[in-house]
C-alpha cells in the first residue's frame, strides 16, 4: 500500500480552494448568527432565513438544556498535592493498641479517606495474637460519639486552654508551693510513657529532687509524697496481686498459659469473656479444643452466675457465691489427697444439688494426673481465696509452666487498700487537688464510699474525661483527653511485651491528649509523640541495636508492627511459694444460707462501662441471656417458678421488676430467667444506670436509672472490694417491664441444630456408624424408596460450582465460646443499623450474625433418631443446670436456595461463585425469601433507619459525626428492601482484584470475611472451597462436619464442625432437680 | 328453548310479567336509595376511610407500622389476600361453572355475585401491592421490556404466577360481568328519564340495540367467557396455594394445598355470597327471584365444598403423623395445642363444623340459619389461612428464631378498610347497576316462573 496516500473530502480540499481553506477552521462551516439572536432586536425584524431560524432553534436549544442539566454539586475537596499514602478508595491500615484499663488488644485499624471505619486483631502480637473482643472493635464507633466534650471546661461552661492551663497551672503551683496534697486517681495505666509523664508531673509539683524518668507509682511512692498517682480499678484484682505478695513476695498478676493447660479448674473466673488478659486467654484456650489434636483441655468450671466461660465448660457445677472459699478449700484437699500432702480446715461445702462435691473431686483427680499442665484460677477478690489457689497450683507444680510469675501481666493495678485511703485523706480534707483520669469513680465506687461527699472536701478537682461523667460533673474543670484512635501512646501489657497507639485520625474535637496536659502543667514539652519517641529511644531502642542501625528505623518498624516485644530479655527470677495456707484457709469467706446471694459480674458487651454508651454494644445480645439495651437480675427459672416472676419472656409477655435490697442499697431491675444459676442466688450486672452513657432506647416504660447502677452495691471485706453478697433480699414489686431479646427459645427441641457428642465417643465410635454414628450422613428415600444421599435427591439444577472459586466456610463449634465479636464486626463492616430496644422486642433485629445459644433440656431424645417418643411439650424447658452451646448463623449461602427460587422481581440470584446474591436496588420487598429460608438470616428494613425519627439517638448512620464510620464500600440500604450477609462480597471482590493485579492465585487466608477475621479463636474459617490446600476445604472434608438442616436439600457452603466435649454425656453429668417448672 | 318439569320448585315465585320484572329490578336504581343504603354506606365510606388512612401510613411509614417480624414475615396481608381472593371465586362459579352446566338457578345471583368477585378481586390485589416494601417499584413484577437489558422477571416465583392468575382474573371476570351487563344497563337506559342518568347509561350500555343479532352474538360470547373463566375457577386459586405449597416451611410444603385451596375458595365465596344476598333480596324486595330454593343450593354447595375442606383438614392431619417427619408433626402439633390453638380452633369449629349443619332441611332452607352459618364460615375461612401462615412460620425448622406474632391497630386498620371499601363499591353498585340479570331472568320465565308453572 502506497504510504503516500491522502484522503480528501470535497474537490475544494482537494484543488485547496482559498475560501474553502478559510473556512475549514472554522468551527461551523457556515456560520451560526448566535449573535444575532442574542441581540434585543425581534426575532422577525432580523434578516434570517429559516434555515437560520431553525439553526438557532437547535442550537439554543442545545444550549439551555444542558445548562439546565446541572451537574449536582459534590461535596468533596481534591487533595491540590495528594499525600503520599491517601488514594481516595484505597484503605490505610494502621498498626494501635486498645487499652481502656480493662482491656487490651494490639489492633489494625481500617481508615479510609481519612477517618478509621474498621478494627481488627493485629496478628504480630505476641499476646493477642490478632485477637480481639467485642468491645475492642466496637471502639471505632465511641470516637465519632457526638456526646464526647468538645473542649475544655471550667465550671461546667466552656473555656478554652489557655484560660484553663492558666488557672490550673496557677492553683496547682500554689498548692506545690505550700507542700499540699495532689492526688491522681487513674485507672489502671499500662503505658511505661504515661507513667513517666505522671512522674514528671508529679517531679514538678513536689518540686523535689526526684529522677524525672520514673514514674510515681503506687509501688514505688516518688521522693516526695505530695504528689501520689493512686490506680482505681472498677472491678479490681487487688486480692490476686495480694496473694501473690504473701504467697511469692511480689504483688504481681502472672502470665498465665491456658493453651499449655490440660487440665483447667475456674472457680468463678470468666477467663474467655472479662478476667484479666481476657483476649489472650481465649486465644490460648482456643488452642486446646481441638479433639483431632494430641490432646484436648479438659475445663471445670466452679461458679453461681452462668458466665460465658460457664457455658463452655466441660464439666459446670453450680456452687453459691459464699461457697467459692468453701469448694476451693475443698478442691486443695481433694488435691492435697492425690499428692498425699496434708490438708487445711476450712470451711466445708453443704449438699449440692447438682453434684458440684463430686466434680470437684473429679477435678482434682484430673488435675493431679495433669500435674505440671494443669490450671487452677479463681474470680475472687478475696486474698484468702487466691492464696489458697496458689497453694493448689504450687502443689500441682504448674509454676514455671502454665504459670509464669516471670512474666505477670499488667492488668488490674489497683489496689484496694489504698483508694480507701485515699478517700480516707479526702474526707479529711487533706488532699487539695485531685486529678481524675480514665476512671468514673462518682459512678463506679461503692456507694458506701461516698466519693462525692469526699470529692466535696477537695479544692481543686480536675477531670481529664473525654466524655461528661459524674466525676467530670463533680470537678472544676474538665481538660478532655483525646480518644485512643486520636492519641498516641505505648502499651505494656504483659513484661517484655510492648506494643504502641499511633492516632489514625486528627483530633475531631479541641480536646488534648491527658499526657500532654501533664507534660504542659509539668513545664516540659508538651508533644507526646516526641515524648513517647524518647521514651522508646531510651529503653526500647538499646535492646534492639544489633538489628536496627538508626533509631529512626527501629521507631518505623515498630510504629508499621505496632508491637515491639522482648519476652527473652525479661530477667528470670526463681519463686519459691511461701503463703500460709493454713491461715488463709481459716480466713475464707464462711458459706451462708441467709437470703439470696448476689454476685455481682460482667456482661461480655458492657464490661466495666467504659462503653455503655455504644450502641453496638448495647445492641450485642449477652451471650447467656440474649437480651440487649437492659440490665436485669438473672435467676433460675426454677426459682422464679416459686417466687412468681414471668419466666417466659417474649415480645408481649413482659418480665417482672424485682426490688433488690443489698446492705441498705436498693436496686431495681427487671428478673431474667437463666438456667444454670445456682438455686437462690442471683447475678446482676454492673456498668449500667450511668447517666453520662444513657441511650435513648425506646424503651417503653423506663425504671430509675440510678437504681440499676449494681456498682453501687459493691462491698469492701477484708481490704479489698468484694462483689458478692449474701443475706440478700428480693421481692417481686408485681410491676412488669418489656424486655428485648434476640431469642425467645432456648432448648433445639430433639433436633439436630448443634451436632454433640464426647471425647470418648469422638474416638472411639465411628461417625458414620449405623447405630451409634454420632455424625450419621443425612439421607432421604427417593422415589422408589431407596436411601440416598440428600443432594441426589432434587429438583433442581445444580449450579457449576466445580471451576473457579467457591466461597464457602466451616465453623468450629468448639472454638466458638459465643463471645460476639464476630457479631459487631459484622456490623462494622457492613454498615448495619441499630435498631433499638423496641425493635429489637419485635423480632427484628438487624444483625446479619447471630449466635444462637441452645440450653439443653431433661426431656431432649438421647440421640437424633425419630422414633424415639417425644414430649414437645418438656423439651422446650431447659433443664434447671443445663449445657450449653453456641452457634454461629449466618446466610448459609445455598447451592439449592429455597430465597432465590421465589423472590418475583429476582432479586436474589446466585453467583458462579457460589454466593448467595442480594440485589438490593432490585427488591421491592415482597418478604416471601425471608419467609421460606428455613435459618431465617433474611433480614428485612421495616423502616427508614437512616430517616426515621424512631431510630435517632442510637442509628449511627442518622447523626452526621457517626455516620463517618460507614464503610463506603457497603451501601447503606433502604427501606423496604431485604438484607443479609454477603459474605463481604466487597472483600472477596477487592482480594481477588489484588490477586489479580499481583498476577498470582487467590491465597488460601487473603481474603478474609469481617466475621472470620474478628474471631480470636478462628472458629469461623473462609476460603475457597475449590482450592484443594484451603483450610476451609480440609475442615469441610473432616468427619466432624455437618450441614444445618441438611435434610431439606439446601446445599449451604456452610459446614459446622461437630461440639466434642470433654465430659459424660449430657444426660448423665446433670443432676435433675426436683422442683417443677411450668 | 329450556325445558323444565312442572314440579320442579319454580325459579321465579308469584305470577312474574316481563314488565315486572324489569320494574322490580330497575325501580331500586332509578328512585332514591332507602335509608338502610345511607347507613349501611356511611358505616361503609368511615371503615373504607380509615382503612385507607392506615394504608397511607403504611406506605408512607414503612411495614415496620404492622406487627410483622423477622420471622414471620407474612400475617394479616396474605391472609387477608387469600381470604378476598377466596371469597371471589364464587361469583366466577357461579357465572361460568354453572352457565356451562346450565344451571338455570345461577340467573337471580350470577349478576351481584360476579360484581362481588369484581370488588373481591380488587381488596385482594391491594395487598400484593401495599404488602411490598417499595410499592413505588411494584410494576417490576410485571415483564415489561426495560433498559436493564432487558431485566426479565423470576418465572420460578409463585408470586409472579400469582400477577399472571390474579391480573388474569381480574380482567377475564370484568369483561364477563360487563358483557352481561350491556342488555341490562340498555333496558335502564332506555327507562332513563334524567339527562345524566341517561348519558351515563347510553356510555355503560355500549350502543346496545338489542336486535336478533346482537343477543346471538351475546349468547355466544357469553359462551366463550364462560369456557375461559371456569378452568379460572380451579387455577387461579391453586396458583395462590403455590405461594405456600412450593415453599420448604413444614405446614405450607404439601401437595394437598390445590385442591384444598379451590374447594376453600368455593366455600367461603358462596359463604360471602349468602351473606350478602340474604340481604339485599330484603332490602330490594327481591324475595321472589332470589327464593329460598336459590339459598338452599348455595348452601348444598357450601356442605359439599366444606366437607371437602374438611376431609382435608383431616388429611393434613394424618399425613403430618404419618409422614414421620419430625417437623411436620411439630407444626400440626403446634396448631392444635400451640400458642395459636386458639385461631386452629376457631377454624376447625367454623370450617368443619358449621357446615355439615346444613346436611340437615330444615337449616339449610332458614334465612336466618344460613345467614349466620355463612357469617361463621367467612371468619373460620379467616382464620385458616391466618393458621397456615402464621403458625408455619412462626415455630420452624430452626427454634431460635421462633417467635410470636401480634398485630397492630394498622393491621387490622387496613382489614376492616377493605371490608368498608369492598362495601362502599358494593352498594354504589347495588345503587346504581341492575342486582339481577334481569335478560337472562327473563328467559327463563315462561319455563320456571311459578305463574307460569301452573298453566
Amino acid at each position: 500500500m502506497s504510504t503516500t496516500k491522502k484522503y480528501w473530502q470535497s474537490v475544494e480540499q482537494l484543488q485547496e480552494d482559498p475560501e474553502f481553506m478559510a473556512r475549514a477552521h472554522n468551527e461551523f462551516s457556515e456560520p451560526v448568527p448566535v449573535d444575532e439572536f442574542l441581540s434585543k432586536t425581534k426575532l422577525d425584524e432580523t434578516s434570517t432565513s429559516r434555515r437560520d431560524f431553525l439553526k438557532f432553534l437547535g442550537f439554543s436549544v442545545t444550549a439551555a438544556s444542558l445548562a439546565a442539566c446541572e451537574t449536582p454539586v459534590m461535596r468533596s475537596i481534591p487533595y491540590v498535592v495528594k499525600p503520599d499514602e491517601i488514594t481516595p478508595g484505597i484503605a490505610n491500615y494502621y498498626a494501635s493498641s486498645y487499652a481502656d484499663g480493662m482491656d487490651y488488644a494490639s489492633i489494625l485499624v481500617k481508615t479510609r479517606e481519612g477517618r478509621p471505619i474498621h478494627i481488627s486483631g493485629n496478628s504480630n502480637s505476641g499476646v493477642t495474637h490478632g485477637g480481639v473482643n467485642a468491645r475492642v472493635n466496637s471502639s471505632v464507633l465511641s470516637l465519632y460519639d457526638s456526646k464526647r466534650l468538645q473542649g475544655p471546661q471550667k465550671a461546667g461552661t466552656a473555656a478554652t486552654w489557655d484560660e484553663v492551663d492558666g488557672e490550673i497551672g496557677g492553683k496547682l503551683q500554689a498548692i506545690a508551693n505550700k507542700g499540699g496534697n495532689i492526688r491522681i486517681l487513674s485507672n489502671t495505666i499500662m503505658s511505661p510513657s504515661t507513667k513517666m509523664a505522671i512522674g514528671a508531673f508529679a517531679t514538678k509539683m513536689s518540686g523535689g529532687a526526684m529522677n524525672a524518668d520514673e514514674g510515681a507509682t503506687d509501688d514505688a511512692p516518688a521522693a516526695n509524697e505530695n504528689v501520689q498517682h493512686i490506680t482505681y480499678d472498677a472491678v479490681s484484682a487487688s486480692g490476686i496481686r495480694k496473694a501473690n505478695e504473701a504467697s511469692f513476695g511480689a504483688a504481681i498478676i502472672p502470665g498465665y498459659h491456658f493453651d499449655k493447660a490440660k487440665v483447667i479448674v475456674s472457680v468463678g473466673a470468666d477467663f474467655l469473656s472479662t478476667w484479666l488478659s481476657s483476649i489472650e486467654y481465649a486465644v490460648q484456650y482456643g488452642k486446646t479444643r481441638n479433639p483431632n489434636g494430641a490432646w484436648m483441655s479438659k475445663h471445670y468450671q466452679f461458679e453461681s452466675n452462668l458466665s460465658l466461660t460457664g457455658s463452655n465448660a466441660d464439666v459446670r457445677g453450680a456452687i453459691r457465691p459464699s461457697e467459692y472459699g468453701a469448694a476451693v478449700a475443698a478442691l486443695y484437699n481433694e488435691v492435697a489427697k492425690q499428692a498425699g500432702g496434708s490438708k487445711v480446715s476450712g470451711p466445708s461445702l453443704g449438699e449440692s444439688d447438682n453434684g458440684a462435691n463430686e466434680k470437684i473431686a473429679h477435678a482434682a483427680k484430673d488435675l493431679w494426673k495433669a500435674k505440671g499442665s494443669s490450671l487452677v484460677v479463681s474470680g475472687s477478690n478475696d486474698i484468702a481465696v487466691q492464696t489458697l489457689v496458689n497453694g493448689i497450683n504450687d502443689m500441682l507444680g504448674n509454676y514455671g509452666s502454665t504459670i509464669d510469675l516471670n512474666m505477670p501481666i499488667n492488668f488490674r493495678q489497683g489496689n484496694d487498700e489504698k483508694v480507701a485511703a485515699l478517700i480516707g485523706e479526702m474526707k479529711a480534707g487533706k488532699v487539695d487537688a485531685l486529678i481524675v483520669y480514665g476512671a468514673d469513680p462518682v459512678y463506679s465506687m461503692p456507694a458506701a464510699w461516698d466519693f462525692a461527699g469526699a470529692m466535696a472536701k477537695v479544692g481543686l478537682k480536675i477531670s481529664f474525661a473525654s466524655k461528661a461523667n459524674a466525676s467530670s460533673a463533680a470537678c472544676d474543670y474538665v481538660c478532655p483527653d483525646h480518644h485512643y484512635l486520636e492519641s498516641w501512646g505505648d502499651v505494656n501489657p504483659k513484661a517484655g511485651y510492648y506494643s504502641l497507639t499511633q492516632p489514625v485520625i486528627n483530633p475531631l474535637y479541641n480536646t488534648r491528649q491527658a499526657q500532654s496536659t501533664l507534660l504542659k502543667w509539668a513545664g516540659m514539652d508538651e508533644d507526646y509523640h516526641n515524648f513517647v519517641k524518647g521514651t522508646w529511644e531510651k529503653y526500647g531502642y538499646p535492646m534492639a541495636q544489633d538489628q536496627f542501625g538508626t533509631f529512626a528505623s527501629y521507631w518505623a518498624k515498630c510504629l508499621h508492627d505496632g508491637v515491639g516485644e522482648v519476652p527473652s530479655m525479661v530477667e528470670k527470677k526463681e519463686f519459691a511459694f511461701t503463703g500460709d495456707v493454713n491461715t488463709a484457709a481459716s480466713k475464707l469467706p464462711k458459706p451462708s444460707t441467709d437470703g439470696w446471694e448476689l454476685e455481682l459480674y460482667m456482661k461480655t458487651s458492657i464490661g466495666e462501662g467504659n462503653q455503655a454508651g455504644n450502641p453496638w454494644l448495647q445492641e450485642l445480645p449477652d451471650p447467656i441471656s440474649k437480651i440487649v439495651w437492659d440490665n436485669y437480675v438473672t435467676m433460675n427459672p426454677v426459682d422464679m417458678h416459686r417466687e412468681g416472676f414471668n419466666i417466659k419472656l417474649a415480645e408481649q409477655t413482659p418480665a417482672h421488676v424485682a426490688k433488690v435490697m443489698v446492705g441498705d442499697q436498693e436496686l431495681v431491675l427487671p428478673v431474667v430467667p437463666i438456667p444454670g444459676q445456682k438455686l437462690k442466688t442471683i447475678g446482676i450486672a454492673v456498668g449500667y444506670g450511668n447517666e453520662a452513657m444513657h441511650l435513648d432506647a425506646q424503651s417503653t416504660e423506663d425504671l430509675d436509672n440510678a437504681k440499676r447502677n449494681a456498682f453501687r452495691a459493691v462491698g469492701y471485706t477484708n481490704s479489698t472490694l468484694s462483689y458478692t453478697h449474701s443475706g440478700v433480699s428480693v421481692a417481686n414489686t408485681g410491676v412488669t417491664y418489656k424486655i428485648a431479646s434476640t431469642q425467645t427459645h432456648d432448648t433445639m427441641m430433639g433436633r439436630k441444630i448443634v451436632n454433640e457428642t464426647t471425647l470418648d465417643t469422638f474416638k472411639s465410635v465411628p461417625f458414620d456408624d449405623a447405630h451409634d454414628g454420632w455424625n450419621p450422613p443425612i439421607t432421604v428415600a427417593d422415589a422408589y424408596g431407596k436411601q440416598k444421599p440428600v443432594r441426589e435427591v432434587n429438583l433442581w439444577a445444580d449450579h457449576g460450582i466445580e471451576t473457579g472459586h467457591r466461597w464457602g466456610m466451616a465453623i468450629d463449634l468448639n472454638l466458638c465460646n459465643g463471645c460476639g465479636a464476630c457479631v459487631t464486626s459484622c456490623h462494622s463492616e457492613n454498615n448495619v443499623p441499630v435498631v433499638g430496644k423496641d425493635e429489637v422486642r419485635r423480632t427484628r433485629a438487624m444483625s446479619w450474625l447471630r449466635i444462637d445459644r441452645y440450653f439443653s433440656s431433661d426431656a431432649d431424645p438421647a440421640t437424633y433418631h425419630h422414633e424415639e417418643k417425644k414430649d414437645y411439650a418438656k423439651m422446650e424447658i431447659p433443664s434447671a443446670y443445663p449445657d450449653v452451646v453456641f452457634q454461629p448463623v449466618m446466610c448459609q449461602h445455598c447451592n439449592h436456595a429455597p430465597c432465590e427460587t421465589v423472590c418475583p422481581v429476582a432479586a436474589t440470584t446466585h453467583s458462579d461463585e457460589g454466593l448467595n446474591q442480594m440485589t438490593y436496588n432490585r427488591c421491592v420487598g415482597t418478604r416471601y425469601c425471608a419467609n421460606n429460608c428455613p435459618y431465617k438470616v433474611r433480614r428485612f428494613n421495616w423502616f427508614n433507619y437512616v430517616g426515621d425519627s424512631k431510630f435517632t439517638g442510637v442509628n449511627p448512620s442518622q447523626d452526621d459525626l457517626s455516620r463517618m464510620v460507614l464503610n463506603p464500600d457497603v451501601v447503606v440500604r433502604s427501606r423496604g428492601v431485604m438484607e443479609k450477609c454477603s459474605m463481604c462480597v466487597q472483600r472477596i471482590q477487592s482480594g481477588k482484584l489484588e490477586a489479580k493485579k499481583a498476577g498470582g492465585p487467590v491465597e488460601d487466608g487473603a481474603i478474609q470475611t469481617a466475621c472470620s477475621s474478628a474471631c480470636p479463636t478462628h472458629a469461623i474459617t473462609f476460603g475457597d472451597l475449590n482450592d484443594s490446600k484451603s483450610n476451609v476445604r480440609s475442615n469441610a472434608m473432616k468427619e466432624r462436619s455437618y450441614h444445618l438442616m441438611e435434610e431439606i436439600g439446601t446445599q449451604p457452603n456452610i459446614w459446622y464442625m461437630t461440639k466434642v466435649r470433654n465430659a459424660e454425656a449430657a444426660a448423665h453429668s446433670n443432676h435433675h432437680v426436683e422442683e417443677e417448672v411450668s | 328453548m329450556h325445558k323444565e318439569s312442572a314440579i320442579r320448585t319454580p325459579l321465579i315465585l308469584t305470577d312474574k310479567t316481563y314488565h315486572q320484572i324489569t320494574e322490580d329490578v330497575c325501580a331500586p336504581v332509578e328512585g332514591k336509595a332507602n335509608k338502610y343504603w345511607y347507613m349501611a354506606f356511611t358505616v361503609a365510606l368511615i371503615a373504607a376511610v380509615w382503612g385507607l388512612g392506615c394504608i397511607t401510613y403504611t406506605v408512607g411509614r414503612g411495614i415496620g407500622t404492622w406487627g410483622l417480624n423477622n420471622t414471620v414475615g407474612w400475617a394479616w396481608d396474605i391472609t387477608n389476600f387469600v381470604w378476598w381472593v377466596g371469597i371471589g371465586h364464587a361469583g366466577t362459579l357461579i357465572s361460568a361453572v354453572l352457565l356451562i352446566f346450565r344451571q338455570k338457578w345461577r340467573m337471580a345471583i350470577n349478576r351481584s355475585a360476579e360484581a362481588m368477585t369484581i370488588f373481591a378481586v380488587m381488596m385482594a390485589a391491594l395487598f400484593p401491592g401495599i404488602h411490598m416494601g417499595r410499592i413505588w417499584m411494584a410494576y417490576w413484577v410485571f415483564p415489561l421490556p426495560n433498559e436493564f437489558g432487558s431485566l426479565w422477571v423470576n418465572f420460578n416465583s409463585p408470586l409472579l404466577w400469582d400477577v399472571f392468575a390474579i391480573s388474569t382474573y381480574f380482567s377475564v371476570s370484568l369483561v364477563f360481568w360487563y358483557i352481561g351487563l350491556i342488555p341490562d344497563f340498555a333496558t335502564v337506559r332506555d327507562r332513563a328519564i334524567h339527562p345524566v342518568a341517561k348519558k351515563a347509561y347510553s356510555i355503560l350500555s355500549f350502543g346496545w340495540s338489542g336486535d336478533v343479532k346482537a343477543w346471538i352474538r351475546f349468547e355466544e360470547v357469553s359462551l366463550v367467557l364462560a369456557g375461559i373463566a371456569t378452568p379460572l375457577v380451579f387455577s387461579v386459586h391453586s396458583i395462590v396455594s403455590m405461594d405456600f405449597a412450593t415453599s420448604v416451611i413444614p405446614g405450607w410444603h404439601t401437595t394437598i394445598f390445590p385442591p384444598y385451596f379451590v374447594a376453600g375458595a368455593i366455600f367461603s365465596g358462596f359463604a360471602m355470597v349468602q351473606t350478602l344476598l340474604l340481604i339485599v333480596r330484603k332490602v330490594v324486595s327481591l324475595e321472589a327471584y332470589i327464593t329460598i330454593k336459590h339459598v338452599e343450593y348455595m348452601n348444598i354447595i357450601i356442605v359439599i365444598t366444606g366437607s371437602m375442606v374438611g376431609v382435608a383438614y383431616l388429611s393434613e392431619l394424618f399425613i403430618s403423623w404419618y409422614s414421620g417427619v419430625p417437623y411436620e408433626q411439630y407444626a400440626f402439633l403446634n396448631r392444635a395445642t400451640g400458642p395459636y390453638w386458639w385461631a386452629y380452633a376457631s377454624m376447625m369449629t367454623c370450617n368443619v363444623v358449621t357446615p355439615q349443619l346444613f346436611w340437615v332441611k330444615g337449616i339449610r332452607r332458614s334465612l336466618i340459619a344460613s345467614f349466620i352459618l355463612s357469617i361463621f364460615v367467612n371468619i373460620g375461612m379467616w382464620f385458616e389461612r391466618f393458621v397456615i401462615i402464621v403458625t408455619s412460620l412462626h415455630r420452624d425448622y430452626i427454634p431460635s428464631n421462633w417467635s410470636m406474632f401480634h398485630p397492630t391497630f394498622v393491621d387490622i386498620g387496613i382489614f376492616i378498610g377493605t371490608i368498608g371499601i369492598f362495601f362502599v363499591l358494593f352498594l354504589t353498585y347495588a345503587r346504581f347497576f341492575p342486582v339481577l340479570a334481569l335478560n337472562e331472568l327473563k328467559s327463563i320465565l315462561k319455563s320456571s316462573g311459578e305463574f307460569h308453572k301452573k298453566q
